[in-house]
């Protein structure tokens, strides 16, 4: 990971938070933070809304009972409550040197990093804290965080950021709290023995888990070349004629196919995103999902 | 521009054409392209490669014909010609005592012409050594060469190998003869500071020595010298004295020797040799090339330190080889004088043939190179560590 190596868009980021302006990004579990927010927390609060009537019993708060319920009928409910939170969310996002694909442009990083600050705009609006890790031969992170700053500090990481290396996404992943929402930016292509281990103690408790699996288009169909070789293993030299890009297509297919099945298993949301999609459709797809 | 060893160029031009040929058919693996997902690819045994008809690596191709160039020029030798001159004379001067300075002079004027070259020697052999080195440095500027002696050619200016090195001249020499200087008649005549039993007044006397206190030699059988001896040398004016310092009982305590030697007598017999080291010019040395006896300068004249004890037992004062040993020792400061001119048939050995002048290029060349030779060698290596360079350089 090689800092100031990465172009951010002739444009900036302005049209693409432009395009996900007003979009709400609803979690798919609710929130056990403690602060109050727009998503559905665990919790059952003294909030105006009523959800349902139970039974007293002892030991609960005498402050939450149904006074005049108790008047007219003589009979102790308590009124339950939705209680609404803010989900705290950790977005991970895989800078190895797989991601510095294809040459020159690095398609996959760029898709990766305008993801990332998309739905970090959508939590950061919604007042979620938002947090960072960026995994590659040295790590970036930025704790969770709901302050005015926060976009541009997302938007100045990423953008000084050249992937490279490898990364063990996992690792860096253990330094931060197992709450609220994860979401997952790579390609899925280093060793992620380790992030599907981590990611499965997050999802015992309750996290929502979000995968973009980011493929490039020059993945999906390579021109044939006498020479190719693995950025992140050297080692691996292969040549691409007509069979074999037959048995390439074949044998990548069946690989995005297992590892869509393994994590949706893992009760993750997992989508493929394209590099020549745009990315606020992208953006919009994981939020719909 | 010339060159001595032209077939250097078709080696380096068949060299030069071999390379150009090698980076011109060389197959080479391309250079492979990152693709993240190439684990997906079967492995297969990698047989492609490229085959370039195009000049590849131009860099390194030019930094190679680059060394090959400046190599093969400088095993090549060039010359860079000078206009050549018909004939070069190199005057041999004799500069020795033998010689009169004046008169010499007077004859290399009248020899002498713009180009020439003149050596100036004391000892013909060294000075024939000097005039022949230089006529093969004259190779690239003149056609031929002729040796000039301007010198009376006193036996004294010969030695041992001065026939021999002559001989290494296929031409003939002209000789300038000059007049010669004769060393003043010495009579035979020395003062003798010793005992009455000396041993050395018989060696003298049987050798026909006479002793006299006005002598211009001195010989001094003390122990030490004296301030009076010392003044006696100093106050020469223009008489060269000189004083033989010859203890009768010299300081013992060295080892035994069998024999002691000067430049014409060798004496053997037992001698108890001291362990003082002399200090000068060496007269008199022991079998083991150790001085024996030293000459110093002192004032116009000199003192002469001789260490070789001469037992009065025995008949070894009265030996012959002895009484030569003891003329050599009274020979005049600077060596024995001997300013005779050679003999006719040592002269025309050294005039030689009737052809003075030899072809320049009939003779050997030095292996002094051009100055351009490590230059060229030197621009030979950079190139090659360019080249290097040039290849570890990261893709």
């Amino acid at each position: 990971m090689v800092a100031n190596g990465h172009a951010p868009p002739q444009h900036g980021y302005g049209p693409l938070l432009d395009a996900l302006r007003g979009l709400r990004w609803p979690s798919r579990a609710r929130s056990r933070a403690p602060s109050a927010g727009q998503h559905p927390s665990r919790r059952r609060g003294t909030d105006i809304e009523l959800t349902e009537y139970r039974a007293y019993r002892q030991g609960d708060d005498p402050r939450r009972l149904d006074w005049k319920l108790l008047a007219r009928t003589d009979r102790a409910y308590l009124r339950i409550t939705d209680e609404h939170a803010v989900l705290p969310t950790l977005i991970a996002v895989d800078a190895s040197a797989s991601m510095a694909f294809p040459e020159p442009g690095h398609a996959k990083w760029r898709q990766a990093a305008a993801i990332a600050i998309g739905l970090a705009s959508l939590a950061h609006a919604a007042g979620d804290p938002v947090g960072l890790v960026v995994g590659g031969p040295t790590n970036a992170q930025l704790p969770f965080r709901t302050r005015r700053s926060l976009l541009p500090e997302v938007i100045r990481t990423l953008d000084g950021i050249s992937p490279g290396g490898t990364t063990d996404l996992g690792r860096w992943l253990s330094g931060f709290p197992a709450t609220g929402r994860l979401v997952v930016i790579s390609d899925l292509l280093s060793d992620d023995s380790a992030l599907y281990r981590m990611a499965n103690q997050w999802r015992r408790q309750a996290v929502d888990l979000v995968v973009a699996h980011i493929v490039a288009t020059e993945e999906l169909d390579p021109p044939e070349a006498p020479r190719v070789v693995d950025p992140e293993d050297p080692s691996t030299i292969r040549t691409l004629d007509s069979p074999g890009r037959s048995a390439y297509h074949t044998a990548f297919a069946a690989w995005r196919a297992a590892v869509a099945t393994r994590w949706r298993e893992l009760g993750a949301q997992y989508l493929v995103i394209d590099t020549s999609e745009a990315p606020d459709h992208a953006v919009r797809r994981i939020v719909a999902a | 521009m010339s060159f001595t060893a032209p077939w250097w160029l078709l080696a380096g031009a068949v060299a030069a054409a071999v390379i150009s040929a090698l980076h011109l058919l060389t197959k080479r693996d391309p250079s492979p392209q990152p693709l993240p997902t190439a684990r997906f690819i079967p492995e297969t045994p990698n047989r492609l490669v490229s085959r370039s008809v195009a000049l590849s690596d131009r860099a390194v191709l030019g930094l190679r014909l680059l060394a090959i160039l400046a190599a093969t020029l400088a095993f090549a030798q060039p010359g860079f010609s000078r206009a050549r001159r018909p004939l070069t004379q190199i005057i041999l001067i004799d500069t020795s005592r033998a010689a009169d300075s004046a008169r010499v002079e007077a004859a290399v004027q009248t020899l002498a012409r713009d180009h020439d070259r003149s050596i100036r020697f004391s000892s013909l052999s060294a000075g024939l050594i000097a005039a022949i080195r230089e006529a093969r440095s004259l190779r690239s500027e003149t056609d031929s060469v002729s040796l000039v002696i301007v010198s009376p050619l006193a036996r004294e200016s010969f030695d041992a190998a001065t026939v021999a090195v002559r001989a290494t001249w296929p031409a003939g020499i002209t000789w300038v003869p000059v007049e010669p200087v004769l060393p003043p008649a010495r009579p035979r005549m020395v003062a003798l500071y010793a005992d009455d039993d000396d041993p050395l007044r018989s060696t003298l006397a049987l050798s026909g020595w006479s002793t006299s206190d006005t002598a211009p030699v001195r010989l001094v059988r003390t122990a030490a010298l004296g301030a009076a001896d010392s003044a006696w040398v100093a106050d020469a004016g223009t008489t060269s004295r000189l004083l033989i310092h010859w203890p009768a009982s010299p300081a013992v305590g060295g080892d035994t020797v069998g024999a002691v030697a000067t430049d014409r007598t060798v004496l053997v017999a037992a001698f108890l040799r001291s362990s003082r080291n002399l200090e000068g010019t060496a007269r008199a040395w022991w079998v083991d090339g150790i001085a024996a006896a030293a000459d110093q300068p002192f004032g116009n004249g000199c003192i002469r330190r001789v260490e070789i004890p001469i037992d009065p037992a025995g008949d070894l004062a009265l030996r012959q080889t002895t009484r030569d040993l003891v003329r050599d020792l009274l020979a005049p400061c600077g060596g024995r004088r001997d300013a005779e001119p050679i003999d006719s048939a040592a002269i025309a050995l050294m005039q030689g043939n009737t052809q003075t002048a030899w072809p320049a290029a009939n003779l050997p060349a030095l292996p002094v190179q051009e100055r351009t030779v490590p230059w060229l060698l030197g621009l030979a290596v950079a190139a090659l560590i360019a080249e290097q360079l040039l290849r570890r350089r990261p893709a």
